[in-house]
């Protein structure tokens, strides 16, 4: 057993069955040493390993901070500074593709996969409509982490201060000329907000309760991201990551 | 007429292709565009091109490596030059994502080169087997090398010719903000002026320069302009070996004995050799055989009519893309799409969307986003997929959202037309919505 990172820990703490994810076929099932181990002892070893798991995600948050720490790695000189001093970016174009990379999530992992999936319009649930698909089904907090999966994008947007204030990429907009689209750029954050906000937490009482909603923060992400990929990259000269690197004429 | 000139050429071609093809196994592209993509984009009519494994894709770089560097010194000159062409035309052929108009380029001036004397002069063959050796081949290589040299030229100018890069300096303007951190001229481009002064600059360049070339007083400033040309946009673009190509290229509108006068200045070689090989020349130069004629006044005429094809279709060319390769138009358009394919099951009347990313590497992707046959050749791809999962008879529709020059997002494709249902061709493709009417939008660059 080696899963590791947040998905596992949730499942260790919130999920209270006995049982496990393996097929009966596996031999822990088909043999009958699982159920040999009682439920006692069940639990002692998942408290075991959430401790380990724990210790896990801490040892690379930590590695996290060190890499940005002034101290340490200071990642934000690296950022800030291309083409100087170790700086993994040779400009600033490649610096700001690079943040920019960091805002692509909305669409594969929001859209596409928290959504998309449960919503049963993705390949990836063969029934048609797979609830059972939702990110945080054990701690039911699915809901409250698309709004954070937003709140990120719309400080990276918009800027990191109090209610989205300081610099951000609508600034960039504004200052090459772009007012039109920044406007409907945010006009679409806006009406993506206004869509996750009527969600009922969590995820899954939307998707069987009233699913309109959940296609409608769908449809609003959708709209988001054809301005995203589209007029965004293009008026700043950004790179869909990763690119694969060739010429171009 | 002197061999020279194509001896020069010879040498310069195969040591610029073999400049490419070890930059393509140095930064790891035969694995990233030809080995790893699990779907390619085949060329209308070459569906049946196929990749080869990748032990065996790796092997044909370092043939044509080998390929380049026999090129360059002359050596079995007519098979690797041969070699050369159709080991890069297959190439070409297997993903359309991967065409560039230079990989074109180059497969065009390996096929004239194999037909050529190249390898008669100045060369291993020459030296291995003096009985072929000339130091003078038919005029008429000079004047059809010439021909296709300014046919590239030309065409990429007059596809500049448009509203967009003229009146709008698009997609100049929107490149160039990009670009102004870059040493020395950077403050330049933050210029509002200096978008709507390379756009006319680039095409007065391309439609002039053949031209120019071909005088003899002007030529040697028309071959500084050349060099000045295509170093900045090597500087700006990442163009690869495109301008290196263009320059060499550029030297066969000089005299034919250029490589001697040239040694003779560097006095590498003895001055009356330069004087007795021109005159011997002069001499020398026999008719074109009919049959030979002919083939290159087909070649000729084929190079003309391809670029024009687009006349067929009407619109706008950068929209619709109809006629739009193997026609020189060389960084014309900035374009950008977001593509979701809308499939539904009619028996049971589910709806899947499919994001193209589930198919394709990112640069296909970014390809694929603005060409409409290629969004056809997926959507093909996609019903067959479902076909073949037990879904039976699938209708796969596009939402496609394409930004040109930075205006504001159209429809690429009819949303309600069944793309399963359409078949590719030569024809007009009705199923392509019509272009944007509105101008772009007016960008600068950020001022400081």
């Amino acid at each position: 057993m080696n899963i590791r990172g947040l998905g596992a820990q949730e499942y260790l703490l919130f999920y209270g069955g006995f049982d496990n994810e393996c097929l009966p076929g596996s031999a822990i099932n088909k043999d009958g040493t699982w159920a040999a181990l009682g439920q006692a002892e069940i639990a002692t070893r998942k408290r075991a390993y959430a401790a380990a798991v724990a210790a896990d995600i801490l040892s690379n948050t930590q590695k996290l901070l060190q890499d940005w720490d002034p101290a340490g790695g200071n990642f934000r000189k690296l950022l800030t500074e291309p083409g100087t001093g170790g700086s993994p970016y040779a400009n600033e174009q490649e610096a700001l593709n690079a943040v920019f990379t960091g805002l692509n999530y909305i669409e594969k992992e929001v859209k596409d996969w928290k959504l998309a999936i449960p919503l049963g319009i993705s390949v990836e649930c063969v029934s048609g409509f797979c609830p059972e698909a939702v990110e945080s089904r054990y701690a039911h907090v699915s809901t409250a982490n698309l709004r954070q999966n937003f709140v990120g994008f719309r400080r990276l947007f918009q800027g990191c201060g109090g209610k989205n204030t300081g610099l951000g990429f609508d600034d960039w907009l504004d200052s090459v000329g772009a007012e039109d689209l920044r406007s409907r750029m945010m006009a679409a954050l806006d009406n993506a907000q206004s869509k996750i906000d009527a969600l009922d937490p969590p995820l899954e009482v939307s998707l069987n309760t009233n699913i309109d909603r959940v296609f409608d923060v769908y449809n609003a992400l959708k709209g988001l991201t054809d301005l995203f990929k589209t007029e965004f990259l293009s008026v700043l000269m950004l790179k869909l990551p990763p690119s694969g690197g060739t010429d171009t004429d | 007429m002197d061999n020279a000139w194509l001896a020069a050429f010879r040498v310069l071609l195969g040591l610029t292709l073999l400049t490419s093809t070890l930059r393509f196994i140095g930064y790891g592209w035969v694995d990233s565009l030809f080995v790893r993509p699990p779907f390619r984009f085949k060329y209308w009519g070459f569906a049946w091109v196929e990749a080869l494994p990748s032990r065996e894709m790796h092997l044909l770089f370092w043939v044509l490596a080998a390929l380049c560097l026999m090129v360059s010194v002359g050596l079995l000159f007519r098979v690797a030059a041969f070699g050369l062409f159709f080991g890069f035309t297959y190439l070409q052929l297997l993903d359309v994502t991967t065409y560039l108009n230079h990989y074109y380029l180059a497969s065009l001036l390996a096929l004239l080169l194999a037909f050529s004397p190249a390898g008669r002069y100045f060369s291993l063959d020459a030296r291995l087997r003096p009985q072929i050796a000339r130091s003078t081949s038919c005029v008429a290589w000079l004047y059809l090398f010439r021909f296709q040299i300014a046919v590239v030229y030309t065409f990429a100018g007059l596809a500049k010719a448009h509203g967009d890069w003229l009146l709008h300096a698009e997609p100049l303007r929107i490149w160039l903000s990009s670009r102004t951190d870059t040493p020395l001229i950077g403050p330049i481009l933050m210029q509002d002026w200096a978008a709507p002064v390379m756009s006319w600059g680039g095409f007065l360049f391309d439609t002039s320069v053949p031209w120019l070339l071909m005088l003899r007083r002007v030529r040697p400033f028309a071959y500084v302009g050349v060099i000045v040309f295509h170093g900045l946009t090597s500087v700006l673009f990442p163009i690869g070996m495109f301008p290196v190509i263009m320059i060499l290229s550029a030297l066969v509108f000089f005299s034919p004995s250029w490589p001697r006068k040239l040694l003779a200045f560097l006095r590498i070689r003895p001055r009356t050799e330069a004087t007795e090989a021109v005159a011997s020349a002069r001499l020398q130069d026999a008719p074109v055989p009919r049959f030979w004629f002919a083939l290159g006044a087909l070649y000729c005429l084929i190079q003309v009519l391809i670029p024009l094809r687009f006349l067929a279709y009407g619109g706008s060319v950068r929209w619709h893309e109809q006629g739009m390769r193997f026609s020189w138009r060389v960084m014309v358009r900035e374009k950008s799409g977001s593509i979701t394919f809308i499939v539904r099951v009619p028996s049971t009347g589910r709806v899947v969307h499919i994001p193209p990313h589930q198919y394709l590497t990112p640069l296909q992707e970014s390809e694929m986003s603005g060409q409409p046959d290629l969004i056809l050749q997926l959507a093909h791809r996609i019903r067959d997929d479902f076909a073949a999962r037990g879904f039976g008879v699938v209708e796969v529709r596009a939402d496609t959202w394409v930004s040109l020059n930075g205006r504001p997002i159209h429809p690429l494709i009819d949303p309600k037309v069944d793309l399963s249902r359409v078949q590719d061709g030569l024809g007009k493709a009705t199923w392509i919505m019509p272009e944007p009417s509105e101008p772009p939008p007016r960008l600068h660059p950020i001022h400081s």
